[in-house]
């Protein structure tokens, strides 16, 4: 996050009244921080003016602005509503594309969300393992989810375009991480809207997939976590 | 703990987020007929009326100001059942683990003694207390009847 320095230093008193807020922090990182001359005796311990406290509490500052016009009357209609509508079952799942394919994971299951990185091959360990990835100074173990789902990358065609991440899972002790091709969103589905997978979901696929539901135009195939974790332990060890 | 840190007037103030339902921001409130100027009014949420405290008024330190920071903290009261009543304080803004020592406990006003934390303080409010000590039986829903 890049702050726009120079709103800081200027006094604001909004609506006429007393409140001057804004006007006291000292821009440091400009001075002796990351964007200064690196002076600050803080960066040894903090390594970047993102990770300083006193940055931080910059940023808060923001918040000391008065609020908008139709900010109250905006937040009076969207909270006063029942939510009748939500009750029931209603699970937050993460949307996500392997290959050409959509699928989704139960969030309760889902630890993080990180750029790419290679995982390191392990020596004559092949199949479906990929290799050990580093997360936050943790050793993980990196699956390939598209060969034991048996969603193959077409061959005929280039790939379509995305931003792969990889997707960290965790289920009790077991830790597994695995590339996406794209990473969509969570979206809270209601249980009612999933179905049976279709029978004619004839891979690897069907044993592992819990059942579809339809999201923005596309049918996304909500994997069951416990036969995927229970499958992974037995065929990666 | 993982507490809720929020300001009210020159205190810094800690809620144990278990005590907390949800954080929403300031709304638009209805004033409450021959209420004490610390009750801010109320409003609906989801579908049922909620008062709201102002606990810079409350504290004696003239209005919670209207910034994008001051929200409505809303806590189950009395504690344990359905009904909700919402605090206004400011700079609502982070969430943090708290390892508080044995002066943690909370006097009848519902706020703990001023406890040292990195360069300032911080007190621990304790909800139900602060509220036992208010009467809202003015604005109170009735228990399950038709709002």
């Amino acid at each position: 996050m890049t702050l726009p320095v120079h709103n800081l230093n200027r006094p604001r008193t909004p609506g006429g009244s007393s409140l001057t807020v804004l006007s006291t922090a000292d821009p440091c990182w400009h001075r002796i921080g990351v964007w200064g001359d690196r002076s600050c005796p803080e960066l040894e311990k903090v390594t970047h003016c993102h990770n300083c406290p006193v940055f931080a509490a910059a940023g808060r500052r923001f918040l000391d602005a008065p609020s908008p016009a139709n900010y109250l009357d905006e937040w009076t209609d969207r909270l006063a509503p029942r939510e009748d509508e939500f009750a029931g079952g209603r699970i937050g799942v993460l949307v996500f594309r392997l290959a050409e394919e959509w699928l989704a994971l139960p969030v309760g299951v889902l630890v993080e969300v990180t750029h790419l990185r290679s995982p390191h091959r392990v020596p004559h360990r092949g199949g479906l393992l990929a290799g050990l990835v580093n997360i936050r100074g943790e050793l993980h173990l990196c699956v390939k989810l598209d060969q034991l789902l048996g969603v193959d990358p077409p061959t005929d065609r280039l790939p379509t375009p995305g931003t792969p991440r990889l997707i960290v899972v965790r289920r009790e002790t077991d830790r597994w991480v695995f590339l996406a091709d794209d990473v969509d969103q969570v979206h809270r589905v209601s249980e009612a809207d999933i179905t049976k997978a279709p029978p004619t979901l004839a891979r690897a696929a069907a044993r592992l997939t819990g059942g579809v539901f339809t999201k923005d135009g596309r049918a996304v195939g909500l994997l069951d976590d416990e036969r995927l974790f229970q499958t992974l332990r037995e065929r990666v060890r | 703990m993982l507490a809720l840190m929020f300001q009210v007037g020159a205190d810094r103030v800690a809620v144990d987020v278990r005590r907390v339902r949800e954080v929403v921001p300031r709304v638009r409130l209805i004033p409450a007929s021959r209420a004490p100027d610390w009750l801010s009014g109320v409003f609906v949420y989801r579908g049922r009326v909620v008062p709201v405290v102002d606990l810079h008024r409350l504290a004696g330190f003239g209005e919670c100001p209207p910034h994008l920071s001051s929200r409505i903290i809303l806590v189950p009261y009395p504690s344990g059942t359905d009904q909700l009543v919402g605090l206004l304080a400011t700079q609502v803004a982070e969430i943090r683990e708290l390892s508080l020592g044995p002066a943690s406990t909370t006097a009848k006003t519902g706020y703990g003694p001023p406890q040292a934390d990195g360069n300032g303080t911080l007190r621990l409010l304790d909800p139900d207390r602060l509220l036992a000590q208010v009467d809202l039986s003015s604005v109170a829903p009735q228990p399950e009847s038709e709002l």
